[in-house]
C-alpha cells in the first residue's frame, strides 16, 4: 500500500496524537526485534493502521517511556502487552513489502528495477519468516498479486473490478486472525472500502504520469482519457471524485457499526477526516493546474520596425 | 450483557442531558437507510436495538424503577426484530432479492446475468445495483441505480437507494453529516421565513 491512510493532525488532540505516535513506536521497534533493525525502514502508516482497526477490540492499552534506537535524545511511548497484535503488523509489513518490490522488479526499468531487485533479494529470508509464521498473510497477499496482474494484462476499463484484488486482500488480511462476529463482518467492510480506496488514489495520483508512460490505469480505460487535458476534465474529474467520496464515506459510516472501544478516536480520525483531506489534496492538485491562467500569448512581431 | 453506559459511550456520572444527547447521536449513525442496501444491514439493526435497550435500562434504573444490575431485565436477545423481507410479493425477481437478502451475492448475480438484454427492466438495474453496492462497486452500483430510477421515475424503492448512495458521493463525511444547519438549510429557512413574513405583510429579504 502507499501510505495514504493517514491522520488529520489538525482534528486530532494532543493525547490521541501521543497515542498514535507510540503505535508507531511499537510498531518500529518490533520490526527491529523480529526482523532485524534494517527492516525498521519498511515502517508504514498502513501497518499502524492495521493495528488501530484489528486491535479496537483487544483489552484498553498501557503505554511506557522509553528511548528511540535511532534517536536516543528523543522520549518515546512503547505499549505493553498487545505483542501479537504488533507482531502480525511487523510480518504484514514484510509480506506486504516483499511482495511490492517483487512487483517492481517484474515492471520497473533501468536503476529502479535493479534497486527493486536488490530489495528483494534483501527481503527474502525475511518474508519466508513471516510467510512460516502467518501463511495466512502470504497466502492473501500472493493471490491478490496474481489476480491484479491478470486484471491488468486484460487491460480493465472497469475502475470496480480493477480495485476489488486490492481491496479484498486488504479485507481478508484484516480479518484472517479475528473471531467470528459482527466485528469482524464491520472490519472486513471498512477494511475493503480502505483497500479500495487505496487503489483508487493510486491510480488518481498516477494519471498524467501513466498517461505519459503508458502504464495501465483504470480511470484512463474507464473514461476513454486520450490527452493530457483529459485529464483534467470535469467529467472525468467529477467520476473520479464520486467514486472515491462514495468509498470513503462508506467507510467512515461503517466505523459507527464496530463495537470495539480502543482508540477509536484516532480510527475515526483516520476514517472521518484523513481519508477525506488526501482525496482533496490530490483533488487541490489538479484544480490549482486548472485555475492556473494560460501562458500569455505571444506579442505579435511587428517587422520593420 | 454490555454495560449500557458503555454502549452509549456515556461516564456512568453523566447527566441526562448528556445521556440523550448521545443516544440522538448513536441513533442518526446506526440509521436504517444508512445500511439497508449494504451488507451489514442486520448488523445495524441489532446495533440500534442494543442502544435502545441500554438507553431504556438507563432510563428506567434514574427513575428508580428497577435498579440496573448485570444481567437484569438489560439482558435481552435483540429478538423481534425479524426481517420485513416478504414485502415484494409482486417482484419479477423474488428468487434474485431472496438470495440477495441471505447474502448470496453470487448467486443473485448468476440469475440476474441469464436474463436477456429486452426482458431488463428498472427492478433488473436496481437488483443489479443492489448486488454490486454490497460488493463495495459502488461506480457500477451508482450507475445501475440511476438507469432503474430513469426507466420507472415513480419507484420510491430505487429512488431511495440511489439517493443513499448519491449522498455519499458528496465529499465530506464531517461536512455532509457533522452539523446540523448547511449552508442550503440557511438559505431555504431565511426563504420560508421570508415567505411567512410576506403572509402577515411584512418583508425578511426585501425584492424576494
Amino acid at each position: 500500500m502507499f501510505g495514504y491512510v493517514r491522520i488529520y493532525k489538525p482534528e486530532l488532540k494532543v493525547r490521541e496524537y501521543e497515542e498514535y505516535k507510540a503505535v508507531y513506536c511499537t510498531l518500529c521497534r518490533t520490526l527491529g526485534r523480529e526482523y532485524g533493525q534494517a527492516s525498521r525502514l519498511l515502517l508504514s502508516y498502513d501497518a499502524a493502521f492495521y493495528v488501530l482497526l484489528c486491535g479496537a477490540g483487544g483489552a484498553q492499552p498501557a503505554y511506557q517511556k522509553g528511548r528511540c534506537r535511532f534517536n536516543p535524545a528523543k522520549v518515546c511511548y512503547y505499549e505493553t502487552g498487545g505483542d501479537a497484535l504488533y507482531r502480525e503488523a511487523a510480518a504484514l509489513t514484510v509480506i506486504l513489502a516483499y511482495h511490492k518490490a517483487r512487483d517492481d522488479r517484474a515492471d520497473k526499468k533501468g536503476a529502479r528495477k535493479a534497486a527493486a531487485a536488490l530489495l528483494c533479494a534483501a527481503l527474502r529470508g525475511s518474508y519466508k519468516k513471516a510467510a512460516k509464521r502467518y501463511p495466512a498473510f502470504a497466502e492473501i497477499a500472493g493471490t491478490a498479486m496474481e489476480a491484479q496482474a491478470a486484471l491488468e494484462a486484460a487491460h480493465c476499463a472497469s475502475a470496480d473490478r480493477a480495485a476489488d484484488p486490492s481491496a479484498r486482500a486488504l479485507a481478508a488480511l484484516c480479518t484472517a486472525l479475528l473471531p467470528a462476529g459482527d466485528d469482524r463482518r464491520v472490519t472486513e467492510r471498512i477494511a475493503y472500502c480502505v483497500g479500495r480506496w487505496v487503489y483508487l488514489m493510486d491510480a488518481y495520483d498516477d494519471l498524467e504520469k501513466d498517461l505519459k508512460s503508458g502504464a495501465y490505469n483504470p480511470f484512463l480505460l474507464q473514461y476513454g482519457v486520450q490527452t493530457p487535458a483529459d485529464v483534467r476534465g470535469s467529467t472525468v474529474q467529477a467520476g473520479i471524485l464520486r467514486s472515491l467520496y462514495m468509498t470513503e464515506n462508506e467507510a467512515a459510516e461503517t466505523l459507527a457499526l464496530l463495537s470495539g472501544p480502543v482508540r477509536r478516536a484516532i480510527l475515526e480520525n483516520i476514517l472521518c477526516d484523513g481519508l477525506h483531506a488526501r482525496t482533496e489534496s490530490i483533488r487541490a492538485h489538479y484544480q490549482n493546474e486548472n485555475d492556473r491562467p494560460a501562458p500569455p500569448a505571444p506579442l505579435p512581431v511587428k517587422d520593420g520596425k | 450483557m454490555a454495560d449500557p453506559y458503555a454502549v452509549l459511550g456515556v461516564p456512568q456520572n453523566a447527566t441526562d442531558d448528556q445521556i440523550k444527547e448521545a443516544y440522538r447521536a448513536l441513533a442518526r449513525k446506526y440509521q436504517e437507510d444508512t445500511f439497508a442496501n449494504g451488507p451489514l444491514a442486520d448488523v445495524a439493526k441489532r446495533k440500534m436495538a442494543e442502544l435502545d435497550r441500554a438507553y431504556d435500562a438507563i432510563v428506567a434504573e434514574r427513575r428508580g424503577q428497577t435498579a440496573y444490575a448485570a444481567g437484569s431485565s438489560y439482558a435481552g436477545s435483540g429478538a423481534g426484530y425479524g426481517d420485513a423481507g416478504n414485502a415484494y410479493g409482486d417482484s419479477q425477481f423474488a428468487d434474485v432479492r431472496a438470495r440477495i437478502l441471505n447474502g448470496r451475492i453470487d448467486d443473485a448475480e448468476m440469475i440476474l446475468d441469464g436474463i436477456p438484454y429486452p426482458s431488463r427492466t428498472g427492478e433488473w438495474y436496481f437488483l443489479k445495483g443492489q448486488i454490486q453496492q454490497r460488493r463495495g462497486w459502488f461506480d457500477e452500483a451508482y450507475k445501475n441505480y440511476s438507469e432503474a430510477c430513469q426507466r420507472e421515475p415513480g419507484n420510491t424503492e430505487y429512488a431511495a437507494a440511489f439517493n443513499s448512495l448519491n449522498n455519499n458521493a458528496r465529499g465530506g463525511y464531517r461536512e455532509t453529516r457533522g452539523g446540523g444547519c448547511s449552508a442550503c438549510d440557511i438559505c431555504s429557512s431565511l426563504l420560508c421565513a421570508d415567505c411567512c413574513c410576506e403572509c402577515m405583510g411584512g418583508d425578511l429579504i426585501p425584492g424576494c
